[in-house]
């Protein structure tokens, strides 16, 4: 299937600005208003769950639109699609009726083993190829396009035949899938791979993006890690501004899976890509750490206590 | 089938999923692939495959371990960290997840801790209810999370019943036990020492006996009840019959007690369970 649109977002709305929606926070939102423009889930929390935390996504869902973000789906690994997997999936957005769904460019495991990371692809023709015929299943099964998000990586094989801005770009291209473009992880791939942050981004076919995720990594050392555990720093504002105007304006979304901070906090932070539309940059650095690195920490469901 | 990918994926996967520290994963592999991982990986701006191996590495072992972690809270908190850590790496090394879920890698534990538990006939009982309580709280905390996940009772709306309405209804009443309900039969009383770990209080081992204890929500709040024996056989009976005699009269059996001296019981206990969300009554 070939289709170049030109309509920006894939025809998709502009949401607004959106934060994740974490257990921290359910108290909160069943009580206060939800203050953002809609929220975005790790559809691997909601799955097959029928307790408080639906109950919190159906109040939230009443309101405001939602987005599935799945972190699951191995859109690249060498293993067969997981049918059950996808099935839940479909399921889940049967009930919810989601704007889009997402995942990553990556794969979580192979001869079917789950590491639960966004591992990078071997970026070559016949990888490409590979995680093409893929994603058309996947929207053939879903009835819609699939939105496929950059990963923060740590290495690069030494077989790539490309960049992945052009990975990216190919596979959207051809399959008609959007982008889901994360300005953080270009910036900690950049700076971990020594590659251009804005170059890459202007490649993008950005008629292709339907949504910008933002978020805080953590420098220890040679590397920059993809924490979601930070503010957003300058650098990655920057990236969001030039996101933004080559966009024409998309979804916007704050990560935050760690060291969480309370609801208000969290729904200024994401407000300050108003200013940045406006031109003033927040002037937050990048927090350097010496600790052992956790990529990509998950949003493990608090324990909740007996009565 | 994309060889190339496939090979590059598999040695991946194996240096993040191979036991040891990340020296002794790059030995295994290097040995098993011929190949050493700077043939493989970039080393750009002068930061050695072996950094960023090390970030896959440890992130596995730390997201995994963060994640039972709040799993099995308690079972943490009695084992402590050092002790619970180690069944952790264990279970990650024998029984990885094979799952897109990660609330299987709690069945996994489960399973693991069941498998390696030890079995022996040659000592006290005060040592064997040593033994058998990490399982325990563990069967316990994973009912929690199963009981949390349920669909539950919170949008079946609570019955105005008297205890009569049960007794002297013809057979058309019946008792269905809620997805949101686990019962349990121990070997120990247990409720007290949970509630005591997870508050930090400091807590006694409990006497070997039998026990009965149900993990219940209602209105999205968890709660554990301790039950009578007759009250978790009746609850387990109405799993296979959804008839309140027939539910009561296999209960009598079990416990051994004369039917209507049982029946008494539940005449009073009934309205309270059914209010406590440990039974849905339906055919009002
Ligand atoms: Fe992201």
């Amino acid at each position: 299937m070939s289709n170049i649109p030109n309509t920006p977002r894939l025809g998709l709305p502009n949401l607004g600005l959106g934060v994740g929606l974490r257990s921290k926070h359910y108290q909160h939102l069943l009580r206060e208003p939800l203050q953002v423009d809609w929220f975005e889930i790790i559809s691997e929390n909601y799955i097959d769950d029928y307790g408080f935390s639906r109950h919190v996504l159906d109040h939230v869902r009443a309101q405001v639109p939602v987005v599935m973000h799945g972190v699951s789906l191995s859109i690249g690994s060498t293993d067969p699609l997981n049918l059950d997997y996808l099935a839940k999936l479909k399921q889940l957005a049967d009930e919810i009726e989601p704007a889009w769904i997402s995942d990553h460019l990556c794969w979580t495991g192979v001869l079917g083993a789950n590491t639960h990371d966004l591992l990078p692809m071997p970026l070559t023709v016949k990888s490409l190829k590979h995680v093409t015929e893929r994603v058309g299943q996947v929207q053939d099964m879903l009835k819609r396009p699939l939105v496929l998000e950059n990963p923060s990586t740590y290495i690069e094989f030494r077989n790539n035949e490309m960049a992945e801005w052009e990975f990216l770009s190919q596979l959207a291209i051809t399959t008609g899938c959007g982008l889901l473009l994360d300005v953080n992880n270009v910036f900690v791939s950049a700076h971990n791979h020594g590659f251009d942050a804005e170059q890459y981004i202007s490649h993008l076919p950005h008629h292709h993006i339907v949504q910008i995720h933002l978020a805080g990594p953590t420098d220890y050392g040679d590397l920059l890690v993809d924490t979601h555990d930070q503010p957003v720093p300058h650098q990655v504002w920057q990236l969001y501004q030039l996101a933004h105007r080559l966009t024409g304006g998309v979804s916007t979304l704050l990560e935050w899976d760690a060291r969480i901070p309370d609801y208000p906090d969290l729904v200024a932070e994401v407000f300050k890509a108003r200013l940045v539309w406006n031109g003033n940059m927040p002037a937050t650095p990048v927090k350097a750490s010496s600790q052992p690195p956790v990529a990509h920490p998950l949003n493990v469901l608090a324990a909740t206590v007996y009565e | 089938m994309n060889d190339e990918t496939q090979i590059l994926q598999c040695w991946l996967g194996e240096i993040i999923l191979a036991p040891g520290n990340l020296d002794q994963k790059l030995e295994s592999v290097r040995a098993r692939y011929q190949v050493h991982e700077q043939q493989v990986v970039v080393g750009s701006r002068g930061i050695p495959a072996y950094s960023r191996l090390h970030v896959y590495t440890s992130g596995y072992v730390a997201r995994l371990k963060e994640c039972l972690s709040a799993d099995f809270p308690i079972l943490k908190k009695f084992l402590g960290d050092e002790v619970f850590d180690r069944f952790v790496s264990a279970t990650l090394m024998f029984s990885p997840s094979r799952s897109y879920s990660l609330y299987d890698l709690g069945l996994n534990f489960l399973r693991f801790l069941e498998n390696t538990r030890p079995r022996r006939t040659d000592m006290s009982p005060e040592q064997q209810v040593l033994l058998e309580l990490p399982l325990a709280i563990a069967r316990v905390e994973r009912a929690r999370q199963e009981v949390q996940r349920a669909p539950g009772t919170e949008k079946i709306p609570l019955p105005l019943i008297s205890a009569a309405d049960l007794m002297f209804q013809d057979a058309g009443l019946k008792l269905v036990l809620p997805a949101s309900v686990k019962v349990f039969q121990l070997n120990f009383t247990l409720k007290d020492m949970l509630v005591k770990l997870q508050n930090d209080q400091p807590f006694e081992l409990p006497a070997a006996q039998t026990s009965y204890m149900a993990v219940v929500r209602a209105d999205y709040r968890l709660y554990l009840h301790e039950l009578e024996a007759w009250q978790f056989h009746f609850l387990t009976a109405t799993e296979h019959h959804v008839n309140f005699y027939e539910a009561a009269r296999d209960t009598a059996a079990k416990v051994q007690r004369p039917s209507g001296e049982l029946l008494a019981d539940l005449w009073i206990w009934l309205s309270i369970a059914v209010a406590q969300r440990l039974l849905i009554v339906q055919g009002l």
